[in-house]
């Protein structure tokens, strides 16, 4: 059994990781779990991650966020090489978006249309600015009152239990990655990973 | 009901405060900067309004005297004054409004007694103290109305609210060792020392309701606890709880011997699931572990969700202060300094919102304003 460690943003990705691993459950288990505290943090540790994935595996995972794309985040936050045990995995542009890719399952989480569901998330300059926008959608008052923020917050109150509630027991990575290139890219990352070692 | 609106003069630290409140409030500050102090006024608020063992003047006794909590920047004017604005929600048309102010008498016992009371409904007055009678019987002025329940039928309602305020501090030594602490109880039993008595008070079926989902909780947090139980030994209550072990009869261990972060995160929990006034809560940070802190302010938008219950936490915890739901104006920071604390939502620090919509969580905003700049030289000389 391997494990491996792992490096996450916020709630939200952590359950994300958990589903990805989880899916090799067979093969692979979690092994630490590295708060990064939002990107600046996990930019500001990757030397040291890639320093231990020379024998560890790591996980991380983190967003592009306003970034030009991925390769040029890696090659910006990664000058040298990368580890051999490092699967280094960003979002584009969000965590978000990957789940917004599970048309069906997220609307069905809201109880809205999927036909409301974008059909490029990836695309998408402010994923969790759509997942406010189709929460607004949603008759359950719950899921507004902790999804979309009051003010000037940038996610709900509840957000982060409401949204990981989805991706434990909604999200379906197999048909979201339909429809998310990057997701399907880090999907078969793990998978080539596991393959060769 | 919600306290919407916090006004103080010269109480202990504060000169005066004057903030709005929501929903949930975090209280940030330095040590010493006042943040038990701020709870407290609203701990005394329910002291007031207690009908048996409360009252103003076993309110202020219980603090000392109303020279221990004049603020010490305190000139003219000298009184204390606290108002809370009391509303069903933010948008209420129709909010409560009630004012106290405490002066000392000048001579004799120099005891307290109200300068003025006043209770408000939108632009209703329902109260307006001292009137004729006072006037005509000055030791009507030792009593509020609030404490009186022949007096306050009109807001009976802000009454009751007050008093249902709860703060919970549970102190695990206080249960570990219980000999150690001995003296008269305090109202609400801040600390815990009654916990298992007051367990023991509550109906079996609501006990066991809310120890069932403690228990689930605790699961979670405490992995090799496998279940939590309330029993009666000797006549005595205890909690319980069976530990996984390899021996199958070694893992039942009493509250006595479970640890600190335990009984904490019992005590948080109780307090979160029984009750229905606001809660006050000192450090729920302390002895708990990073993945429940980070928690915490997910758990309280819970409670007010289902049970419409305010939370107020005061707390050093970065972690609790980085769930980036949290809203800015939520937050409330305190700054120490001669004359007094001030209070400030931390939406108006500036440059606060820039720093937001960089992406910063609302700790990283927070928290590098309640440093104090003496701290790079901190040093204990041995």
């Amino acid at each position: 059994m391997l494990r491996m460690h792992i490096v996450y943003e916020d709630a939200v990705s952590l359950a994300v990781i958990e589903r990805m691993i989880g899916a090799h459950r067979d093969r692979l288990t979690i092994g630490d779990h590295h708060h990064g505290q939002g990107f600046g943090r996990i930019k500001a540790n990757i030397a040291k991650y890639n320093t231990v994935a020379e024998r560890l595996p790591f996980f991380v995972l983190t967003d592009l966020d306003t970034k030009q794309c991925a390769p040029g985040l890696i090659a910006q936050w990664l000058p040298g090489s990368k580890a051999p045990h490092l699967l280094f995995r960003i979002a584009v542009r969000e965590v978000e978006s990957w789940l917004l890719a599970d048309r069906e399952g997220f609307a069905a989480y809201l109880g809205i249309s999927a036909a409301n569901l974008p059909r490029d998330p990836d695309s998408l300059l402010d994923p969790k600015g759509e997942i406010f926008r189709l929460t607004r959608k949603s008759r359950s008052r719950g899921l507004r009152q902790d999804i979309i923020p009051e003010g000037l917050a940038s996610i709900g109150p509840g957000y982060n239990d409401a949204m990981p509630r989805f991706v434990r027991s909604g999200w379906n990575p197999e048909t979201a990655r339909k429809y998310s290139p990057s997701l399907d890219k880090a999907l078969r990352a793990l998978n080539d990973y596991l393959r060769s070692h | 009901m919600m306290i919407t609106h916090l006004k103080l003069t010269n109480w202990k630290n504060f000169k005066t405060v004057d903030v709005d409140l929501g929903k949930r409030v975090f209280i940030v500050g330095p040590n010493a900067s006042g943040k038990s102090n701020l709870l407290d006024a609203l701990r005394f608020l329910r002291d007031v309004a207690m009908p048996t063992g409360g009252g103003l003047q076993q309110a202020i006794g219980d603090r000392g005297g109303v020279s221990a909590i004049r603020c010490l920047a305190a000139r003219q004017p000298s009184h204390i004054e606290l108002c809370v604005k009391l509303a069903e929600s933010s948008k209420d048309e129709n909010p409560w409004s009630y004012e106290l102010g405490i002066e000392q008498e000048r001579r004799g016992n120099r005891r307290p007694r109200i300068q003025f009371e006043r209770v408000s409904r939108g632009d209703k007055r329902l109260l307006e103290r001292p009137d004729a009678a006072d006037e005509a019987d000055e030791e009507r002025k030792y009593q509020t109305a609030l404490e009186q329940t022949t007096f306050n039928k009109e807001f009976r309602d802000i009454a009751k609210f007050l008093e249902k305020i709860e703060y919970f501090h549970l102190v695990p030594q206080m249960l570990k060792y219980p000999q150690a602490f001995s003296g008269p109880d305090l109202p609400g039993d801040p600390f815990g020392r009654g916990f298992l008595d007051n367990l023991a008070r509550v109906g079996p079926k609501k006990r066991d309701a809310s120890l069932k989902r403690i228990e689930s909780m605790l699961r979670l947090a405490v992995p090799q606890l496998s279940s939590l139980e309330y029993v009666e030994d000797g006549g005595k209550p205890h909690l319980q709880a069976m530990y996984r072990h390899w021996r199958p009869d070694a893992g039942i261990q009493h509250e006595t011997q479970f640890s600190d972060g335990t009984l904490r995160l019992i005590g948080l929990s109780w307090s979160m699931l029984q009750g229905s006034g606001p809660l006050l809560l000192e450090e729920p940070e302390l002895s708990l572990n990073y993945g429940i802190v980070e928690r915490i302010p997910g758990l309280l938008h819970e409670m007010r969700k289902k049970k419409d219950r305010q939370s107020f936490i005061s707390t050093h915890s970065e972690i609790l202060v980085s769930d980036k739901g949290i809203e800015l104006d939520e937050i409330l920071l305190l700054i120490p300094n001669n004359e007094g604390t001030r209070v400030i939502p931390c939406s108006a620090i500036e440059d606060a919102t820039t720093l937001l919509s960089a992406g910063f969580s609302p700790a990283e905003i927070v928290f590098p304003k309640s440093r104090p700049e003496s701290i790079d030289n901190l040093e204990l000389k041995f």
